[in-house]
């Protein structure tokens, strides 16, 4: 009888559980129906870990972009509606939150991110094989490209080519270095980032005398620096994110001031540098130039200056309004249309004709910290 | 020379925190024989506890928050042995399961942690006047306070168990817990004496490397991992050795990267770890004990 009873609460159970599932499914085919007149844009963004003030203003410029779009008609008469999801700044992280993202919201049009590589990099192979078409507003097209599984996938980031010019000027105007040492990060963006600078100082003859790669996980970097350093560069190039690059800097200027410093852009933000301490004088960074126009609008909305490359996911939600004009609303037209979305602003340029991941054409420019403030270096 | 020597001081920083680390869980290891993988988050929660009342006080002395977080640190580790670890000795629980015990213990306070503070590395910036030059290394007043606050740590423990009877009773328990009970020694107060100790210890070390160099929920293992290294390398139960294991992975890991590439920084420490188990798995100083 206790047997029987058991198998019989083990049925109720099983009978709960489908029950349970399947009503779930027609609460979402009901907002299906409900909400099929808005447009869905899924974010996947590290809104805490280490990506947090990335996410922040990407966040911050999308919604800005929205908001703008919605308050003037939508797109095609839909108003676009975000649904945000916390990777946590970790891989898996942002693997689950694709998975959650589109259970929950089985009929999304677009997936919105990740903003780093190494985070965006495990949800490729994800878009692809669900078939939903996902663009990152920020990471760099290198080490994506060769693992051929971008059909999905699409980045409106900046090129690592798009460093060429800004570091070919820095070492035209600088004839006399002779030796340069790279300090990067060992992933995939810090990676191909030291590669390029690499590449470049070769070409203009000047020796890359020592490049050692350090892991994201580590915070102390003091043996590290003291090793290129160690070379008497005359130079010294730094791939980290901000409050490391800053750690870098601080060591280098302390021991050998003679020595220039030339950082990739994560530390010069105004907000992060308030947080930390003053801007870094003499040194010189890489870094895209935004529109006055963003720039001025965001600081209205927001009460603080755009950094991080946010104007990327401000213009990749108007790329996205784009690419649905051109489909003239057909979901099933969206993948076709973004490839052909060719979308220009004052400083910015993309043309998905080019790539799913060379979209962006946009040229990085090359600033300087000159007494206290940030110039741009022509 | 000059980089020689500042290599030299950035070992003894990395040292300095691996000592006053593996020192404290010498001394927690000592009463309760099994490696507790949750005492390096007692460090992180120490330094959020600075970085949470800094922030809200930011007029308020320092010195006090610190030494709350210091209370707190010691307080927290005394509420886990209570709570969770006495109940599981009182169950004569096996290693086995005071290991799954610790570690569920680390993974829900990370995550606690997390939830309050997000994972967002965090860091305070110290403006002090000037940085010291010894020798033409440049070493700032924090890390000179994280050098000499190891010292004299290592110190006050040493006087603890040479000259107090809280001490001179955590020794007989380590050396024999059946036999302290028989002869009347409380083994619970002695042991939730230890963890309080060994929980400010920690907590310290983890407040003076985040305003060192920053810190995130999921430091604490980091700093258990070196710290565990130098604590076997020292030989269990030798406060001694922990302190000349401390010097030697601090030393190997900075002279290490500097030779090779720094993507091999972390595997250094493990790599020597290894050769010590194979070598000398008894540690450096071999106890007259043990080789008997």
């Amino acid at each position: 009888m206790n047997k029987n009873l058991k198998i019989l609460a083990g049925i109720i159970i099983i009978i709960l559980i489908i029950w349970g599932i399947s009503s779930m499914n027609e609460k979402d085919s009901g907002n299906l129906n409900s909400e099929n007149e808005t447009i869905k844009i899924g974010a996947i963004m590290g809104f805490t870990g280490i990506a947090s003030q990335w996410a922040e203003h990407h966040k911050n410029a999308m919604e800005l972009a929205v908001d703008e779009i919605n308050n003037s008609g939508g797109v095609l008469g839909k108003e676009i509606e975000v649904f945000f999801e916390d990777s946590r700044s970790e891989s898996k992280g942002a693997v689950s939150s694709f998975n959650k993202l589109t259970f929950s919201h089985p009929d999304v049009d677009f997936v919105f991110g990740e903003l780093w590589n190494f985070l965006a990099g495990p949800i490729i192979p994800i878009a692809n094989e669900k078939k939903i078409t996902t663009i990152s507003p920020s990471i760099i097209n290198s080490s994506l490209g060769d693992i051929n599984l971008d059909k999905y996938f699409f980045t409106a980031g900046h090129r690592v080519e798009s460093y060429e010019n800004p570091l070919n000027m820095f070492f035209e105007k600088n004839k006399d270095l002779k030796k340069i040492t790279i300090l990067n990060l060992n992933d995939s963006w810090g990676t191909p980032v030291g590669d390029k600078v690499e590449e470049i100082s070769n070409k203009n003859n000047v020796e890359v005398v020592l490049r050692d790669q350090v892991s994201i996980e580590l915070f102390d970097y003091r043996s590290n620096v003291l090793k290129i350093i160690a070379e008497e560069p005359d130079v010294v190039f730094v791939a980290s994110y901000g409050f490391l690059e800053s750690q870098v800097v601080e060591i280098i200027k302390e021991k050998n001031p003679e020595i220039k410093i030339m950082t990739s852009n994560g530390i010069f933000f105004e907000e992060l540098s308030k947080k930390i301490q003053p801007f870094h004088e003499g040194v010189f960074f890489l870094d895209w130039k935004n529109d006055a126009e963003f720039e001025e609008k965001y600081l209205e909305e927001y009460g603080m200056y755009p950094m991080f490359e946010s104007q990327n996911s401000y213009e990749t939600v108007n790329i996205i309004k784009k690419a649905i004009e051109i489909s003239k609303g057909d979901p099933d037209k969206y993948l076709e249309s973004l490839k052909k979305v060719k979308y220009q602003t004052k400083n910015k340029s993309y043309d998905f004709s080019k790539g799913n991941l060379d979209s962006n054409r946009s040229e990085a420019s090359l600033f300087k910290v000159e007494n206290g403030e940030i110039i741009l270096v022509e | 020379m000059d980089i020689f020597i500042q290599l030299i001081v950035n070992s003894l920083i990395a040292a300095a925190l691996y000592a006053m680390i593996a020192v404290g869980f010498n001394m927690v290891y000592s009463v309760s024989k099994f490696f507790d993988l949750a005492y390096g988050t007692i460090a992180v929660l120490g330094a959020y506890f600075v970085f949470y009342f800094y922030n809200l006080f930011p007029d308020f002395s320092l010195v006090v928050i610190t030494a709350g977080g210091i209370f707190f640190g010691g307080f927290f580790y005394f509420l886990i042995q209570k709570i969770f670890y006495q109940k599981f000795e009182e169950r004569k629980s096996s290693n086995v399961v005071m290991l799954v015990v610790s570690l569920g213990i680390m993974t829900i306070t990370q995550a606690l942690v997390a939830i309050f503070f997000t994972s967002q590395f965090q860091t305070i910036y110290l403006n002090f006047e000037s940085n010291f030059k010894i020798l033409g290394a440049v070493i700032t007043p924090i890390q000179v306070i994280l050098i000499f606050s190891s010292i004299f740590v290592f110190f006050l423990i040493f006087l603890f168990y040479k000259f107090t009877s809280i001490g001179k009773k955590a020794k007989a328990l380590a050396d024999d817990p059946f036999m302290s009970e028989i002869v009347g020694i409380n083994t619970k107060r002695i042991r939730a004496i230890i963890f309080f100790i060994a929980g400010a210890v920690v907590a310290f070390a983890g407040i003076l490397s985040f305003m060192d160099v920053g810190i995130e929920p999921t430091s604490g293992f980091t700093f258990l991992l070196n710290s565990v290294a130098a604590f076997i390398i020292g030989g269990p139960g030798n406060f001694l050795g922990s302190l000349v294991g401390a010097v030697i992975i601090g030393f190997v890991e900075n002279f290490g990267v500097f030779f090779i590439s720094g993507q091999w920084k972390e595997a250094l420490t493990f790599i020597v770890l290894i050769l010590f188990l194979i070598f000398r798995p008894d540690g450096i100083f071999k106890s007259k004990k043990q080789n008997k």
